[in-house]
């Protein structure tokens, strides 16, 4: 299923991309909807009790045991402009516990799956965190807030010392591609996660 | 996983910080210096 919403992403990649701005930082475009359309239809076909919280305007996860949180297209401010770092991603949760989590980079072909209690895979090879012992050793990834003016000062003093205590920082985009494929596996985000509203995760 | 001073991570919480565990505590010191994200 995310690979298949993947396919529709790299499909539409520098291709002429409409925008539709939701906001001053927010962008959604045709391939936003297209991928969640597919993510949702196949959801509700083989999980038909299941919530579902979505990004595009998409919240039926009242009363429910499982809810699928979806973000057919995470950094969809580089996929705008024709950079190669965005993702999909999905997680299912239960009892407000998540369960499982799967993040898909179509452009490098690379799904990471992550199952509570079992594991982490690689396009099915397992893979762990670092075993880096000591933040002057570790190699950080960050999502800067997609609202960064507002905290500006802040968000650079901190975005300076992490540089300073660190081996490096890297801000690549979407937080949760970010996660998945960190090598220290240490990465920190800030910024609005996904809203009961099915608004924007971006940066979180 | 956390927020940005060690709490619970929550989705809706809008801090993430996901470390391998050994690193967690030196990363929340530096998130809680003066001056730092709010």
């Amino acid at each position: 299923m995310a690979r298949e919403a993947g396919r529709i992403l790299r499909r539409r990649f520098r291709t002429a991309v409409r925008i539709t701005v939701k906001g001053p930082a927010d962008v959604v475009t045709a391939a936003d909807i297209e991928a969640q359309g597919l993510i949702v239809r196949r959801l509700r076909r083989k999980f038909p009790g299941h919530g579902i919280l979505a990004e595009e305007g998409l919240d039926a996860t009242a009363g429910t045991e499982w809810r699928w949180i979806v973000d057919p297209l995470d950094g969809t401010k580089n996929f705008a402009r024709g950079l190669p770092s965005f993702c999909v991603s999905i997680a299912a949760e239960r009892n407000g516990q998540v369960e499982l989590g799967v993040v898909h980079d179509p452009m490098h072909d690379e799904l990471f799956v992550a199952v509570r209690g079992c594991g982490a895979w690689c396009n099915g090879r397992p893979i762990r965190v670092s075993e880096v012992a000591g933040l002057k050793a570790a190699f950080l990834g960050t999502g800067l807030p997609h609202r960064v003016r507002r905290f500006a000062g802040s968000v650079g003093r901190t975005f300076a010392r992490f540089a300073m205590y660190s081996l490096g920082v890297r801000d690549r985009g979407p937080g949760r591609w970010t996660c998945a494929t960190s090598p220290a596996g240490a990465s920190t985000a800030t910024g609005r996660s996904i809203s009961r509203h099915g608004t924007s995760p971006r940066g979180a | 996983m956390s927020d940005f001073r060690g709490g619970p991570f929550d989705i809706f919480g809008g801090e993430t910080v996901a470390s391998n565990g050994k690193i967690h505590d030196q990363i929340l010191r530096v998130l809680a210096m003066p001056g730092g994200i709010p």
